[in-house]
């Protein structure tokens, strides 16, 4: 499953896109928290591109900018698909 | 007076003719007989040979029907002995099939019996040891706040460490003990237990870890 965030239409240039891959379902308020996490420690708006895999158990997969790092569960136990 | 006009000189000449005459004819009457003779024996000869000819034929016809008779008895007796032999064939064939057939369902079915009781243990063992991991883990969550991010990291690391020594115990154990196809499906089975037995709140924690050390590795640089 993926969701990806409608872009806000502030007339701005184009906030970046942070693709996480999770193990779980987030909900609204842990959605908002992630963005709030990236507005406080980042200092700039996210766009969020949530994807879910359940297989890699717990933990996240992060993209950014070109960037990209694995920190599940799965990839630490050595069974990732 | 000239001799051969004398009476009896003329006698003698007719006498003589006659004789002449007579023999020729004797001659020519033994002549015709014998040919008479030469042509009856010619019939006979071309009657002979006739008869033999006709005998011949006859023989000829009878040992063509006797050898045909015969040919048509040999191939009946040979397509008998070809079905005889065909079925005795199917025969065998199905007898060894049923044979090999028999022995791979006992095999088989010993298989997938030790097979069965093999994975229904490791399963059990890791679903009780996951629950153990997973108590432990949840007792030191409510222990500890999520914020302090070295008694946490220090606790991911105990607790991962404990787990890749139990998967990789396993895994040498089943390498010695079972086919691959066992490990996967246990490392799947894992996954599974993993998946449904992990709290929201260790979710929560394990993504802010990881947004944490994704600030750290410059990753949003």
């Amino acid at each position: 499953m993926t969701v990806i965030e409608k872009p806000p239409q502030t007339g701005k240039a184009m906030p970046q896109v942070a693709h996480i891959t999770l193990a779980f379902h987030p909900t609204e308020k842990q959605l908002a928290s992630i963005r709030d996490w990236f507005t406080e420690e980042i200092h700039q708006p996210v766009q969020l591109d949530i994807t879910i895999d359940t297989n890699l158990i717990a933990g996240a997969i992060i993209e950014y900018n070109g960037k990209h790092k694995d920190y599940t569960i799965a990839k630490k136990l050595g069974i990732a698909e | 007076m000239n001799i051969f006009t004398s009476p009896l000189i003329t006698d003698i000449f007719f006498f003589f003719g006659l004789i002449v005459l007579v023999s020729l004819g004797l001659f020519v009457y033994v002549l015709l007989k014998k040919e008479k003779t030469f042509q009856d024996k010619e019939a006979h000869a071309l009657n002979n040979y006739q008869s033999i000819l006709q005998s011949g034929q006859n023989q000829a016809e009878n040992i063509v029907e006797k050898a045909a008779d015969l040919s048509a008895q040999m191939l009946a007796a040979t397509g008998q002995t070809k079905t005889d032999v065909h079925n005795t064939l199917d025969k065998a064939v199905q007898e060894l099939l049923q044979k090999d057939i028999d022995s791979l369902s006992l095999v088989s079915a010993e298989y997938l019996k030790a097979y069965k009781r093999n994975l229904t243990v490791t399963l059990q063992s890791i679903q009780e040891k996951s629950q153990v991991l997973l108590a432990a883990a949840l007792a030191d969550l409510q222990k500890e706040t999520i914020d302090n991010k070295s008694s946490l990291q220090q606790f991911i690391d105990e607790e991962l460490a404990e787990a890749r020594t139990m998967i990789e115990q396993y895994k040498k154990d089943q390498v010695s003990k079972a086919a691959a196809e066992v490990n996967e499906l246990v490392v799947k089975s894992y996954r599974e237990v993993m998946k449904k037995s992990i709290p929201a709140s260790y979710h929560q924690a394990l993504l802010q870890e990881a947004l944490e050390e994704a600030k750290e590795d410059g990753i949003f640089l």
